[in-house]
């Protein structure tokens, strides 16, 4: 009897105590209801309304659709495929038709493992805690969280049908790679609207949710069958599937869609133009405000300048031997910019946007060579009077340099030593030459030059050497180029046409507005010598090519040989293309100029697609120029049975061979 | 007293232990438990009460903070469009340069119709309109060009005028400055000080005396075309006491102030006169007359 009373004392005491603790467990409770209550978030009505954000939808000059951003509109649970309704009411919560916001069951469960396993967590929260956390909550996971989240959740289950709540839950729910709710999702990994979506499809996006980035079937395809396989079990036991038409699903591997490995835009064209849009007008507006942009991209262009890239550095690939797995490989950038607008029409900053993201088109500056040499022949033919069929010797000289050094220079081009007219220099990039212009007219008049051309990267030299060390984009140099191109007059290079908000109204829209700051007859005689650098000289590679469109250019080479480059035009295009490493070094090519002949292929492969359908024009000749013929080295009109001729376009006032005009 | 679970006899601690009280405690409990289990009121009770005070609860949470910036961006956007928007309100109602300069503020843009620009060139006085474009230089830009809308924007300087073509290529842009909107407004036409205030007339002021004697003299044909607008001189604002040529052989008119002492003190009250007439005029009054 002794143990009798003994036990029931033990008894007695618990109840009365556990009545006293849950007594005040319930007094805590309400306290806790009623004054925190207050700083608990409010609830919209309807529940999906906050869901949606107008989306922001980015355009090619050509009339298609690039990208949309932040658009979140929800579909309706009429139009989501029942399958993907089924297997995220197993695998999420399936007791979702029958609780009231909490899972007493799964909550005790949960609270047991907390409380017995240490360091083990166990997820109890339903749909509508999970729609509570995310329309409202941080991630951040601590007590006092959970309890707020529960409480916004019984409101949510007290004010709203089940419908609603899994009309909005399914609506917001994270999939990863970008796609917040399961018709972007659908439309993400598999192309299509959610309402098409199989059972096998609609399983895998139902074990997304649980962990978006470890699942993410682009980059972890078989984590996430695995995952499907639970998603599919859940489903079974559910009652939603029979056993035999689960088997048959586990067989079905599904095809993802194309080109969506994450959020990013896959675009180095599209992240310059969104940073800039961010610029203009700020986070919020661009994706939150519903805009429309009509950007410069021609998507025709934009195709022929991947495939361009792609097919070249396959090819520089297999010639340097170079090992895809290494850390540092041959990069590549290529901009094409129209020369009557400044509009860019097509942009590659790399060989694979998901291999690097970083835009060397535009925020790469790098060493341009020879290629500068555009500018400085246009400063002596301006300064000095000179013009192609001015005859200049080919020889070491000796250049005074900064603290009194003196630089002798070796022409490196192999060109023949002696006397010649410039348009041959520059046509065989004759160093030598292009330093004693130099040396008569001063840098600072080349960099005046750059500058008014568009170059803005900075130019501080004192000699010639560094000034064809000038580090720039290869934008500036499209965009420097395609001012000769155009007679002299520069336009800026741009990316936007026009900005309309959602209703259509404009707010902004790109003049285009040519600054006129070349001499046109100067410029012409400069673009003459360009073109024979493409016809007869460091580009005859182009014409070998079958590129037969009228068509000038320079190309570039740092004297290290890390950077190849070509830059041209025709009168409408200019492209501009370079090669070499993200940290400098030596493009270890059989020979030095087989990083630049990829530089030139790439360039004819692009302009021979991007132009096919526009027709041949020639460049535009000012009425001011007459055409005279000489020789290549002596300047002078050809003497009988001379057939090495060149034709050199002067000036009114300009004399050939030492005679005055 | 001794406490039903410290009895020693097992009918007493079975009596005590299942008194009505204690059966009621339990049955309370159990039905309270059961039907919370089975109907979740606890549940619903809470719900209910914080459903009544959401009205006064705060937007905060992160999708809250979604909408702000939908508001946000929205409203930014109405902004901008809202001023655009004004300013082509302004502009269509515009019927002078100058109402259309002082509508349009920095900043603003919109499109005027050709009509509309011809209408407004049209009302302007024509060495005015002259100096602002040539009147050929229009015709061309309205018949030998592409040029199909006319862009204007705001600017701190004052107005920029565009003639685009429909792929909103400039053909043309001039630029209406302050100190030109200035001199189109009538009112503008007077300035409080006297003709040493105004730089630019600096070795080119003659007395009245001076002007009108060498004025008088001139062939009546070239007389009316010296001061084109000479109403202006009319009102009695006072005695001209020195006349100032504006020495500028640009446009095809010629700057002349004529300076009053008046009972509202000094004044300068600005004219034009054609080029050739006030050249002959100034040769007189240099006596380098052939």
């Amino acid at each position: 009897m002794k143990i009798m009373a003994r036990l029931a004392k033990w008894i007695s005491t618990f109840f009365y105590m556990g009545l006293t603790a849950g007594g005040c467990a319930m007094l805590l409770l309400f306290f806790f209801i009623f004054y925190g209550a207050e700083q608990l978030p409010r609830l919209p009505h309807p529940l999906a309304r906050i869901i949606e954000t107008p989306k922001t939808q980015i355009y090619a000059a050509t009339g298609e659709k690039l990208i949309t951003l932040g658009k979140k509109e929800p579909v309706p649970l009429s139009r989501i495929s029942p399958h993907f309704i089924n297997a995220i009411l197993a695998v999420e919560d399936h007791r979702f038709m029958e609780h009231s916001g909490l899972s007493k069951l799964r909550t005790l469960k949960a609270l047991y493992i907390t409380l017995v396993q240490p360091g083990r967590i166990q997820g109890a929260s339903t749909i509508t805690q999970q729609l509570a956390k995310n329309l409202f909550f941080s991630f951040k996971q601590t007590y006092l969280r959970k309890f707020k989240e529960l409480l916004v959740a019984l409101q949510i289950e007290h004010t709203f049908s089940k419908a609603e709540i899994l009309h909005a839950y399914v609506n917001q729910i994270a999939f990863g790679a970008g796609a917040q709710g399961v018709e972007r999702a659908a439309r993400v990994f598999f192309g299509k609207p959610a309402a098409d979506l199989t059972l096998g499809e609609a399983a895998l996006l139902a074990g997304l949710p649980q962990s978006p980035s470890r699942y993410n079937p682009y980059r972890h395809y078989d984590r996430a069958l695995k995952r499907r396989e639970v998603v599919i079990h859940r489903m079974v036991a559910m009652g939603y599937l029979t056993r035999k038409k689960a088997d048959q699903v586990l067989q079905e591997k599904p095809t993802l869609a194309a080109r969506h490995a994450d959020a990013r835009t896959g675009s180095y064209f599209l992240d310059t133009l969104i940073s800039q849009l961010i610029q203009e007008y700020g986070k919020d507006v661009l994706f939150h405000g519903g805009i429309r942009v009509t950007t410069t991209l021609n998507t025709a262009m934009q195709r022929a300048a991947r495939t361009t890239v792609k097919k070249g550095m396959d090819k520089l690939d297999i010639t340097l031997g170079t090992n895809k797995n290494d850390k540092s490989i041959p990069q590549v950038a290529l901009v094409a910019i129209d020369t009557g607008s400044g509009a860019v029409k097509a942009l590659m900053g790399g060989r694979n946007y998901y291999g690097s993201e970083f835009n060397r088109a535009i925020s790469s500056k790098r060493r341009v060579g020879s290629g500068f040499m555009p500018f400085i022949y246009y400063a002596a033919m301006k300064q000095q009077n000179v013009h192609g069929g001015t005859v200049m010797s080919n020889q070491r000289i000796a250049t005074p340099i900064k603290a009194g050094q003196i630089l002798f220079s070796e022409n490196p081009t192999g060109a023949p030593h002696g006397n010649m007219i410039l348009k041959q220099a520059l046509t065989l990039s004759v160093d030598t030459i292009t330093e004693q212009l130099i040396a008569k007219i001063g840098v600072k008049s080349v960099m005046d030059i750059a500058r008014i051309c568009g170059i803005s990267s900075p130019l501080e030299s004192v000699d010639y050497r560094d000034m064809t060390a000038a580090q720039v984009s290869p934008r500036e140099m499209a965009g420097a180029y395609a001012t000769f191109a155009s007679g002299g007059v520069h336009h800026d290079p741009f990316f936007i046409w026009r900005v309309e908000d959602a209703l259509g109204h404009v707010i902004y829209e790109h003049l285009v507005q040519g600054k006129k700051v070349l001499d046109a007859a100067t410029a012409f005689q400069v673009v003459d010598m360009m073109q024979s650098v493409v016809d007869n000289g460091t580009a005859k590679k182009v014409r070998q090519q079958g590129f037969s469109r009228p068509a000038a250019g320079k190309t570039g080479t740092d004297p290290d040989g890390y950077d190849a480059w070509f830059t041209g035009f025709t009168p409408g295009l200019s492209t501009s293309v370079w090669i070499g490493y993200d940290i400098p070094q030596k493009i270890n090519a059989p020979n030095n100029t087989t990083a630049v002949h990829m530089a030139i292929s790439m360039w004819t492969a692009f302009m021979s697609e991007a132009l096919k359908d526009d027709p041949a024009r020639p460049f535009s000749i000012p009425d001011n120029i007459s055409f005279k013929t000489v020789g290549p080295f002596t300047g002078c009109p050809p003497g009988t049975g001379n057939t090495s001729t060149v034709t050199i376009p002067l000036k009114p006032g300009q004399a050939l061979c030492g005679d005055t005009p | 007293m001794t406490h039903w679970h410290e009895s020693t006899d097992i009918k007493i601690w079975f009596r005590e232990m299942l008194s009505p009280l204690h059966l009621l405690m339990v049955i309370i409990l159990a039905i309270t438990a059961v039907s919370e289990w089975q109907m979740s009121w606890c549940e619903h009770l809470v719900g209910a009460y914080l459903a009544s005070s959401n009205d006064k609860r705060p937007e905060i949470g992160t999708v809250w903070e979604t909408e702000d910036r939908t508001t946000t961006a929205q409203s930014y956007l109405k902004t901008i469009t809202d001023s655009r928007k004004e300013a082509t309100r302004y502009a269509r109602e515009a019927s002078s340069f100058i109402q259309l300069a002082s509508g349009i503020l920095p900043g603003q843009w919109t499109h005027i119709s050709k009509t509309h620009f011809k209408q407004l060139y049209l009302a302007l006085p024509e060495p005015t309109a002259a100096e602002l474009i040539p009147t050929l230089e229009l015709v061309w830009l309205f018949n030998g060009t592409g040029m199909d809308k006319i862009f204007c924007e705001g600017k701190s300087h004052g107005l920029d005028i565009y003639f685009l073509t429909p792929e909103n290529r400039v053909v043309r842009q001039i630029s209406l400055s302050r100190a030109t909107v200035a001199n189109l407004d009538q009112d503008n036409s007077i300035f409080k000080g006297t003709l040493e205030d105004i730089h630019n007339f600096a070795g080119t002021i003659y007395s009245a005396n001076q002007f009108f004697k060498a004025t008088l003299g001139l062939p009546s044909e070239t007389l009316s075309e010296l001061i084109i607008r000479p109403e202006r001189l009319l009102p009695d604002r006072g005695k001209i006491s020195r006349v100032g040529i504006w020495p500028d052989q640009r446009s095809a008119y010629v700057q002349m102030g004529f300076e009053v002492h008046g009972s509202r003190g000094d004044m300068v009250i600005f004219t034009k006169g054609r080029n050739w007439a006030v050249k002959q005029l100034v040769q007189r009054l240099t006596g380098r007359e052939q």
